[in-house]
Formats: C-alpha cells, sequence, structure tokens
C-alpha cells in the first residue's frame, strides 16, 4: 500500500477500529491459532502477535472493509514465517513439493464413493475433528477457511496469497484426503460398503 | 464476485449435455463450487440436473455436504482464553503510551 492509500486515523479511532472492528474476531482466530499448533499456549501467542501487528499496521485497514480476512492474512503469514519456526509443530510438508502436486493431473483423479451420508452422520465430532488435524498444514488450513469460517473462494485467494485455481485445487485435494481418513475411521468402525 | 465460477463450464454446450449425456468431469468440478455457494445459476441449474439423474454423483454430494455440515459444528468449539483479550489490550496500552 502506498503513502496516499494509508489512512489517516487518530488513537482514537484506532482504538476504536480495533475494539468495534478486530476484537469480535478473537473467537475464530483463537480456533485458527489452536488448529495450525495444537498447542494452547502457542495459540495464545499467535493470536496476540497477529493482534499486535494488526494495531501496528492499522493504518493499512481500511475502515469497514473485511476485517476478519484480514486478520486471518496476517494470522497465516506470522505463522509461516515466523511461529512455524519456533512452533512445537515441525512443518511437515514441503511448499514446493505440495504446489506440483497440486498442479499434477493427480488433483482431479480420485473420487470417493464407498463413503455414505448416514456413516458420516453417526461420526460424532471427535472423529471429524482428529481427521482434520491430521491432514498436513496447507490442506488444514483450507477447509478450515471454507468450511469453518466460510471465507469465499477470493478471500482464500488473498488470504494465502495463491490464485482461486489454486484455492480450488487445493481444497478438492483436502476434501478428498478428509474422506480417506474418515472412510478408514468408518471402516474400523466395523462399516461395510 | 465477477470470477467466482469455474472458467471450464462450457455455457455453450450445457444445454444440450443437460438434456441428454451429461458431463461428467464437468459436474465433478461443479460439484464444490455449488457446495461453497461460488457456482452461478446457470452451473447449480446444470449441476442439479445432473444430480437428480446420477446416483454416484447424488452420493457424493450429500456426502460432501454432511461432511461439510460436520466440520462447522465440530471443529469451532476451542475457548478463547479468558484473559488473552484482556493481555493483548494491555499490551497495546503499553506500547500506545
Amino acid at each position: 500500500m502506498s503513502d496516499s492509500q494509508r489512512q489517516n486515523y487518530t488513537q482514537k479511532e484506532k482504538e476504536l477500529i480495533f475494539d468495534k472492528e478486530f476484537m469480535p474476531f478473537i473467537g475464530p482466530m483463537y480456533n485458527f491459532a489452536f488448529r495450525l499448533t495444537f498447542d494452547e499456549d502457542d495459540a495464545k501467542d499467535l493470536v496476540q502477535d497477529t493482534y499486535l501487528k494488526a494495531f501496528r499496521f492499522i493504518t493499512s485497514f481500511e475502515r469497514g472493509t473485511n476485517a476478519k480476512a484480514w486478520l486471518f492474512r496476517i494470522m497465516k503469514n506470522s505463522f509461516i514465517n515466523d511461529f512455524r519456526k519456533k512452533s512445537k509443530q515441525p512443518a511437515k510438508v514441503d511448499y514446493q513439493e505440495v504446489e506440483t502436486f497440486y498442479n499434477s493431473d493427480d488433483v482431479d483423479r480420485s473420487i470417493t464413493t464407498d463413503l455414505r451420508v448416514e456413516m458420516v452422520q453417526d461420526m460424532i465430532g471427535d472423529e471429524i475433528s482428529n481427521a482434520l488435524n491430521s491432514l498436513d498444514v496447507d490442506f488444514r488450513t483450507v477447509i478450515i477457511l471454507c468450511d469453518l469460517e466460510g471465507f469465499k473462494y477470493d478471500e482464500m485467494a488473498k488470504i494465502l496469497d495463491i490464485p482461486i485455481g489454486t484455492v480450488r485445487s487445493r481444497l478438492h485435494r483436502a476434501r478428498n484426503l478428509l474422506k480417506e481418513k474418515l472412510r478408514d475411521y468408518a471402516k474400523s468402525m466395523g462399516y461395510k460398503n | 464476485m465477477e470470477s467466482n465460477s469455474t472458467d471450464s463450464f462450457d455455457k455453450s454446450g450445457s444445454d444440450k449435455n443437460a438434456s441428454s449425456q451429461p458431463d461428467h468431469s464437468k459436474c465433478l468440478k461443479l460439484l464444490h463450487l455449488v457446495l461453497d455457494d461460488e457456482a452461478t445459476p446457470e452451473e447449480k441449474e446444470y449441476f442439479e440436473k445432473h444430480v437428480c439423474n446420477c446416483m454416484p454423483y447424488y452420493e457424493i454430494y450429500h456426502v460432501d455436504k454432511a461432511i461439510k455440515t460436520l466440520v462447522k459444528k465440530s471443529c469451532c468449539g476451542e475457548n478463547v482464553p479468558q484473559d488473552l483479550a484482556a493481555e493483548i489490550k494491555a499490551k497495546l496500552f503499553q506500547r500506545a503510551d
């Protein structure tokens, strides 16, 4: 953002924006942080770090625009650039490998037909939550942003700094992986096709 | 959003396909757009026509929809630590001074 696009807020206006536009999202922010780090203290630190950065760069935020997406973008960047390095949860996925895979023909390969609606509906929250948590962070993130937080594809593209086409293919792949985990669970519980 | 839909959706072929043999690969691409409320009305109509006549896609769509609903219901319940908001404001207040 150029200097001319920066907002001129008084200290009082900054505090008002922070209170009215940023703080209402502390719940979703903490949930996202926890699902990135899997640790309560790390999640707390990540949320704090995000909010402190949001206030520091508040002149880049235009009042009344999408504060939630803006905050999620800051958190995602904080997690990747700062937090992942010191987090107790090491990065499992090499980014280049992931993107190469997304762009391969395999993305549209699988159609999981052996999971049925009644199997899914019989699952309790823990199974879904554990299956989601077991996905690599890049796949987990798109499902959280889309299904939990209800972001649109264009908002996710901005949050993640990737093209909309990559959002779609990553989401497609993430959902298939999630279904594989749930299908394995269903089988272990004695469901048969 | 102007380009929220799939660029792979071929409007010129949609009427023909909807009335005769639907294009499965096209439907697969539309499935998530419909699920995520990102499809255009034309794409949604095409998809729904196909899904009504295709049992595997009907099942896949409803499984995906059930998972999406359960994810939403089951995975957003982390309780925010009570002191977190106050701690953030305290740090900011110190910095703002």
